[in-house]
């Protein structure tokens, strides 16, 4: 802030930061729902990419942070509990 | 006559104008506390991240990173690009401050977050006065708030034994997914936000061919962010 009082980022430098988080939270998720950190997960193996659908359902309708995290969870535990 | 418009502010108007936030802000700096303990960081180091980092979407991205093996010296650049945007948070708020001493204007600065952002913008309609101590108010009851949280979540999320099989190596993807779709949902720029995604993945995706996981995370998401910011005009 002591900066900034003085200083203007230039148009598109904004617009870069706008988009970050969004983008590092999607390649974020993208990572640990097809990968398990060092190869590919082959569909029958990953499970997280199945619980994916029904979490984002979640988020989407709820707007709630607590009750998609617990609903991710759960969705998970049962995937691990059926596979 | 003439009415005087000029508001008096406190520091404990502050900490009550901040309460309504609370609730709120405990059920993230729990999960945050509890996925940061999954994703192996000893308590000492949640509760440092959340004095000193004190950024819901930057924890957990830090979190993130770590469970994908990223080096620090990656997070740290990754977190200081996310936070920039709390810097142009502050960039709008600043001229009311102008008033104030440099230093006073960091220490407000340093705690100021996205929800207190939120509070102080609808707050400050007209001219005020002790707008500092009404700052510091809310920013401490609000970061005091965020660290017992997460503190707490971390302390319970270590008690669990097998976290896998209760699915709770799920929580971070989820809290990102939960974010994602907040953020994208309250800022209405479906296309663009929806390219980035796209870009964001699909670039995730291809790097993953050559690169090893966190380097193809940041790739994508650098690539994203500027093709997002490239296709604005």
């Amino acid at each position: 802030m002591v900066f900034l009082s003085k200083l203007k980022l230039p148009w598109y430098a904004k617009k870069f930061l706008q988009h970050v988080p969004l983008a590092v939270m999607t390649a974020l998720v993208a990572q640990s729902v097809l990968t398990d950190g060092e190869r590919w997960l082959s569909p029958d193996e990953d499970l997280e990419w199945i619980a994916l659908f029904p979490t984002l359902a979640v988020a989407l309708l709820t707007r709630s942070l607590l009750i998609t995290v617990v609903a991710g969870i759960s969705v998970m535990a049962l995937l691990a509990l059926a596979a | 006559m003439k009415e005087s418009a000029l508001e008096e502010l406190s520091f404990s108007r502050g900490v009550t104008d901040c309460i309504p936030t609370l609730l709120g802000y405990l059920s993230i700096g729990f999960a945050a506390g509890v996925i940061e303990a999954t994703a192996g960081m000893s308590l000492l180091e949640i509760a440092l991240l959340s004095i000193f980092l004190y950024a819901g979407s930057a924890q957990f991205i830090v979190a993130g990173l770590l469970a994908a093996g990223a080096p620090i010296a990656s997070v740290i650049m990754t977190v200081f690009f996310v936070n920039l945007r709390h810097l142009l948070l502050s960039a709008a708020i600043a001229p009311k401050f102008a008033a104030y001493s440099p230093i006073k204007n960091f220490l407000i600065g340093s705690q100021l977050t996205d929800e207190t952002f939120g509070v102080a913008v609808s707050r400050l309609t007209g001219p005020v006065r002790h707008l500092d101590r009404w700052m510091l108010g809310l920013n401490m009851t609000a970061h005091v708030n965020w660290v017992a949280a997460n503190v707490i979540g971390a302390l319970l999320g270590g008690w669990i034994a097998d976290p896998e099989r209760y699915g709770l190596h799920f929580a971070l993807p989820a809290m990102f997914i939960g974010l994602a779709a907040m953020m994208v949902m309250q800022r209405k720029q479906y296309k663009k936000d929806l390219l980035v995604i796209g870009c964001a993945a699909g670039g995730f995706a291809l790097a993953f061919i050559w690169l090893p996981s966190y380097v193809a995370v940041m790739v994508a998401a650098v690539l994203a962010a500027i093709i997002g910011a490239v296709t604005e005009r």
